[in-house]
């Protein structure tokens, strides 16, 4: 009789364990995941620049730190048409932020750490990089936007449209390379390899 | 007490599983009401922010400035439910003074733009740190909620970038160039959300009561009145009632079990009533285990004598109701004296007593059913003689698997029957065994010792013979 009576509460156990089980999917669902990636290969250092103009002068974001920019040979084979320019997917372009500068820049604030105030170079403040993924759904204007935090190694997309934002000017005339006059479209990359002459 | 449980327990289950999962809808419910209306509002802000961005971005590229002080301004009227503002980079209002159009001038190094003499009215201080987070670095999209007036509002900050194409009037040396001020009242859609909260927690408390209510009403007819009826039935059986049934017409498990225990009732019923033609040895050494021991009993034989002469008389078929009337009455005797029937073997009793002075409650019994000759008209003139012996017998099941008594075996066993066969009628014999132990009790009394050869027995037996109580007081 008892032991019965014991398994009869079993469903109810069940059932509890359900709702429960229940309640917290619903929970975790709500909360929401860090992508965890490694979008920028370790070996990066040796690809080739995109241009030999040193990227010392004074831009809004970097202000005057020392900035580097490679390529790997995927983003080499980009194509030009009437249409413009555009990058190959799996194409991977890094900007590193090699010297901490004045000003509000990226590379004055603690989160991007400040270092090489004597002149120094050696590694980089920050390290932003551009990967083309047209169908990936974290992707602006076809590129996933990353920073990549030089000291840990950690990777981080960036949500906002920061980068985005401020890289479509690259398909209208700029101040920059050789300035787009035509108001080209550049697939948001300032500095296209060939075209780092200023217009005439 | 578990039936009580059982309801409740019954209750605690339904309640429970019911709040569980109402409460679970309910929540979900509520938390996707209320997530759809704060992505409803943070998309229109930021559809508004995205709106207002490229608006800026278009007029500022042709320095056109007034026309963006004449937008904002008119903006101010599109509805109570939307404010807008603008801030440069250190929180000050945009457009209230000259210093923007002096510093393009200064970048241009040509004066491209005339200063102005009316600025709007001052937008308020920006909120910190909220400001400070959408202007830092990197600057980005800040959204909060705002009460102010007791009006509450979805608020966003939205950086404007100095973008490559904002330099050239600009300079280079800042990153963010404003922040956009965005603000939608959302008290009345809160109120909503409110009336919408508290309607469905009242909703599912009062659908869980309701449904708590019913099942638990439900479950008590088809379960726990039934299995209340029955454990009624069985109680009654418990304290010797067996007129008791279960009513449960029903055709699932619980009618079943009924009509088993209904079953069960009547099969004890006829089991208690076959009791009473066995002796009590036999039913505890049914209780208490079979193995046969030896123990000391005190043995009364009884049986009728004139019996043939009384068959030849009346015929054989008036001698058993006589016969009956005449056990009846000695087994209600030997009974009250606490002798157990061993068996009744046709005109014959054998009884057994047991305990100390088994002896003397044997005796009591046959001066009792002696005295019955005072009745000797109810029983047509029979009577029987008697006879007593004590000793250590061995009890046990004795004869095949599939019909065995509860007997006893031994000396004292033949010697009783032997001083029965001996004693003529109305007359008790007692063995020398049995008078040691009564002797010296006075409210017997004894004849003899006689000599007496009994059948099996090599020597002479001492033998006494008890004395009725009415030849006692005439000694
Ligand atoms: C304020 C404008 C601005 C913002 C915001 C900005 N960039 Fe740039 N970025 C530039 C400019 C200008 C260049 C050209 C190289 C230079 O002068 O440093 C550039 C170059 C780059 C390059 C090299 C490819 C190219 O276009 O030549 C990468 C990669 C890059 N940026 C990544 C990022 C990432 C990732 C972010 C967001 C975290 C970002 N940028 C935000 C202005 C910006």
């Amino acid at each position: 009789m008892l032991v019965q009576t014991r398994r009869s509460a079993g469903p109810a156990l069940g059932l509890f364990a359900c709702m429960t089980a229940l309640l917290a999917a619903l929970g975790a669902s709500c909360s929401r995941q860090d992508a965890t990636i490694d979008l920028v290969a370790v070996g990066y250092a040796s690809w080739r620049p995109t241009t030999e103009v040193v990227l010392d002068y004074e831009i809004p974001g970097h202000m005057d730190s020392l900035r580097r920019i490679v390529m790997n040979e995927t983003g080499f084979q980009f194509k030009e048409g009437p249409a413009g320019v555009s990058f190959p997917e799996g194409t991977v372009i890094v900007k590193e932020i090699l010297l901490a500068g004045s000003g509000d820049g990226y590379g004055a604030g603690p989160a991007y750490g400040v270092g090489g105030a004597d002149g120094s170079r050696g590694r980089p403040n920050m390290i932003t990089a551009m990967v083309k993924a047209k169908d990936d759904p974290r992707a602006q204007g076809g590129w996933i936007w990353l920073m990549k935090d030089p000291e840990s190694g950690m990777e981080s997309v960036v949500g906002q449209d920061l980068c985005y934002r401020c890289h479509l000017n690259a398909n209208e005339a700029y101040p920059y390379a050789d300035g787009n006059p035509a108001g080209q479209f550049r697939d948001f990359v300032f500095f296209v390899p060939g075209k780092d002459e200023p217009a005439p | 007490m578990a039936q009580l449980s059982l309801s409740a327990k019954i209750n605690a289950i339904v309640v429970s599983t019911l709040a569980l999962g109402l409460g679970a809808v309910a929540v979900a419910y509520t938390a996707s009401v209320v997530r759809a209306r704060q992505e409803l509002t943070s998309d229109a802000l930021n559809r508004e922010a995205e709106i207002l961005y490229s608006s800026i971005e278009n007029f500022m590229m042709v320095g056109e400035a007034p026309v963006a002080i004449r937008f904002f301004s008119d903006l101010r009227n599109v509805g109570e439910g939307l404010q807008v503002g603008l801030y440069r980079r250190d929180g000050m209002g945009a457009f209230i003074d000259n210093e923007t159009i002096e510093t393009v001038n200064l970048n241009l190094m040509r004066p491209r733009f005339a200063p102005k003499s009316a600025f709007p009215e001052r937008v308020r201080e920006p909120e910190r740190p909220y400001f400070d987070a959408a202007a830092g670095m990197p600057p980005e999209t800040v959204q909060f909620r705002w009460e102010e007036g007791g009006r509450s509002y979805e608020r966003l900050y939205r950086p404007l970038l100095n973008l490559p194409k904002c330099t050239a009037c600009h300079g280079s040396d800042h990153t963010v160039r404003g922040v956009i001020d965005l603000r939608t009242d959302v008290t009345q859609f809160l109120a909503a959300q409110r009336s919408v909260v508290a309607f469905s927690a009242g909703g599912a408390a009062a659908l869980l009561a309701a449904l708590a209510a019913l099942i638990t009403r439900f479950i008590h007819t088809i379960v726990v009145r039934p299995v209340r009826s029955i454990g009624k039935v069985c109680g009654a059986v418990t304290s010797g009632d067996f007129t008791g049934r279960v009513e449960v017409a029903r055709r699932d498990e619980l009618g079943t079990l009924a009509e088993t225990v209904n079953r069960m009732v009547e099969g004890l019923y006829e089991r208690y009533e076959l009791t009473k033609y066995v002796s009590r040895g036999t039913l505890s050494s049914i209780a208490g285990g079979q193995e046969p021991k030896r123990v000391q009993r005190t043995l009364l034989f009884s049986d009728v004598r004139g019996f043939t002469s009384y068959t030849e008389r009346h015929g054989a078929d008036a001698i058993v109701g006589v016969l009956n009337k005449l056990l009846d009455a000695q087994a209600g005797i030997i009974q009250a004296h606490g002798g157990d029937i061993d068996k009744f073997v046709g005109d014959e009793v054998v009884a057994v007593f047991s305990g100390d002075d088994a002896p003397y409650r044997a005796c009591q019994a046959a001066l009792d059913i002696a005295a019955l000759s005072s009745r000797a008209a109810e029983f047509d003139g029979l009577m029987v003689g008697m006879g007593i012996a004590s000793g250590s017998v061995v009890q046990g099941m004795v004869g095949s698997k599939r019909r065995a008594d509860f007997t006893v075996i031994g000396d004292p066993v033949n010697i009783a029957a032997r001083l029965c066969s001996a004693a003529k009628a109305g007359q008790t014999l007692v063995c020398d065994c049995s008078y040691d132990a009564v002797k010296d009790r006075p409210e017997l009394s004894f004849s003899g010792p006689y000599k007496a050869r009994l059948k099996g027995k090599a020597e002479a037996q001492r033998v006494y013979l008890l004395k009725a109580a009415d030849e006692r007081r005439e000694a």
